[in-house]
């Protein structure tokens, strides 16, 4: 058992070393890139597995992620603020956004709260569309500036990673503490804990709250990354695409979804070449992927895999 | 009202022990999503005559479906013509007044009101 451990952490540890140090040994500015897109993709996907997690289906992650980008950006480009401070107001903006919707529809059984936070992409979208002056309507706000003392990509890699691993812990922990479980509870059944005495609508409403306020940091990241949103950003494909990076990894586990996110961003940036034909293989592998493995990237059991192989070599 | 909608009913209200009553789960749900389809395709082929056919012309009046189910109250057909009824007005005179691009605010607004004030709708039961 302890050997294991320490096997476990001797990867974490290579792992980390390996992300920390890829600037140093790819130059090629697109891999930096993409690694960036895949930092925070990451942090959506284990955002919203915390969500999933509970048993719930929220098909508005991308309106969350827009408000931080929009709160955020808004105040760096109409009033000046440095973006050490707007990216707390972002998640914050975000989190009382989805305090508010939680309050409302979480304490209700059944589809409202999956057809509420569908409503919110398309409501905030027309929002932004529709107020020219403030929100600068269809081509959204320009000229975000980048955080000061980040002008370059790697430096923004720095930021991303950084951010993701901060998040990753946050989750990773909180899904393995005494919440989580409790969590878990909700998803398999509710009416037990709600006998047991837990105050469920109380419980889902606080991890709504803290995975939304994620995806508004995340999305903070992104919008002065980018420099430049609008609102086709945001739209309900975002959304989907992030269910997808959660289906694919395994529901409700946070390393599956990050597992997830990292493996079909990658996949997806490859297909950029086939074009339209992308969302296609995107909704083929998906479909494959529930049907072969149920469960998803996490459910694979490496142990039984590595014994597998081992047989093998021998026969 | 024939023995399928009973069985509807009853699926509704408790799949297991319906199936132990000999109720073919599976087929009964067939039956009535393709029921449902088949409207959404006659509304589709409808809508494509008076609009421009396009791959997302979906996604407006999903929003709106949706809406009309909570407004009637879920699993009631009265209910839902009612509230379609109820929010094509709503969302008329709130284009009129307020513009069409804040439309879907306005039916999303509708909908936070309903779940807060009354969340069976108007002819749902619990």
């Amino acid at each position: 058992m302890i050997k294991f451990k320490i096997r476990q952490l001797l990867l974490v540890f290579v792992a980390l070393v390996g992300v920390f140090t890829i600037p140093l040994w790819i130059e090629n500015l697109y891999v930096i890139h993409l690694s960036i897109m895949v930092c925070l993709n990451v942090v959506f996907a284990i955002s919203l597995a915390l969500i999933l997690k509970m048993g719930n289906l929220s098909l508005g992650h991308a309106a969350y992620i827009g408000a931080g980008a929009y709160t955020s950006s808004m105040l760096a480009v109409k009033v000046g603020l440095p973006f050490w401070l707007t990216f707390y107001i972002a998640g914050i903006a975000s989190g009382l956004i989805a305090f508010f919707i939680g309050r409302i529809t979480l304490g209700l059984r059944g589809i409202y709260f999956t057809i509420t936070t569908f409503g919110l992409t398309e409501v905030f979208r027309s929002i932004w569309i529709a107020f020219r002056g403030t929100f600068g309507g269809p081509s959204g706000i320009m000229n975000i500036p980048p955080p000061p003392g980040i002008e370059t990509k790697v430096q923004f890699y720095y930021l991303a990673l950084i951010f993701m691993l901060i998040s990753f812990f946050v989750f990773y922990r909180l899904s393995k503490s005494s919440f989580g479980l409790l969590c878990d509870g909700l998803r398999f059944n509710w009416l037990l804990e709600e006998c047991v005495g837990v105050d469920t609508s109380r419980m889902k409403t606080i991890v709504f709250v803290i995975a939304c306020t994620f995806a508004g940091l995340g999305g903070s990241i992104l919008a002065h990354y980018l420099g430049h949103i609008s609102p086709s950003i945001f739209t309900m494909f975002l959304s989907t695409e992030i269910i997808v990076y959660c289906a694919i990894g395994g529901l409700g586990s946070i390393l599956g979804g990050a597992a997830g996110a990292v493996f079909m961003t990658v996949l997806g940036e490859m297909l950029f070449g086939v074009g339209f034909f992308r969302s296609l293989i995107f909704g083929i592998f998906l479909i494959g992927v529930i049907i072969i493995l149920p469960g998803g990237l996490a459910s694979i059991n490496w142990n039984m895999i590595g014994r597998l192989m081992q047989k093998r070599r021998i026969a | 009202m024939c023995e399928v909608n009973y069985m509807h009913y009853a699926i509704e209200q408790d799949s297991e022990t319906s199936s132990l009553f000999g109720v073919n789960i599976n087929r009964v749900n067939s039956i009535a999503f393709g029921i449902g389809c088949a409207l959404a395709g006659l509304a589709g082929a409808l809508m494509g005559s008076i609009f421009v056919v396009n791959p997302a012309m979906g996604f407006h009046p999903l929003l709106n479906a949706f809406t009309i189910v909570i407004l009637g109250g879920l699993g009631s057909i009265v209910g839902c013509v009612l509230g379609g009824f109820t929010l094509g007005m709503i969302e008329s005179i709130a284009g009129l007044l307020l513009g069409t691009e804040l439309a879907s605010g306005i039916i999303f607004a509708t909908l936070i009101l309903i779940i807060i004030v009354k969340p069976t709708g108007f002819m749902g039961h619990d």
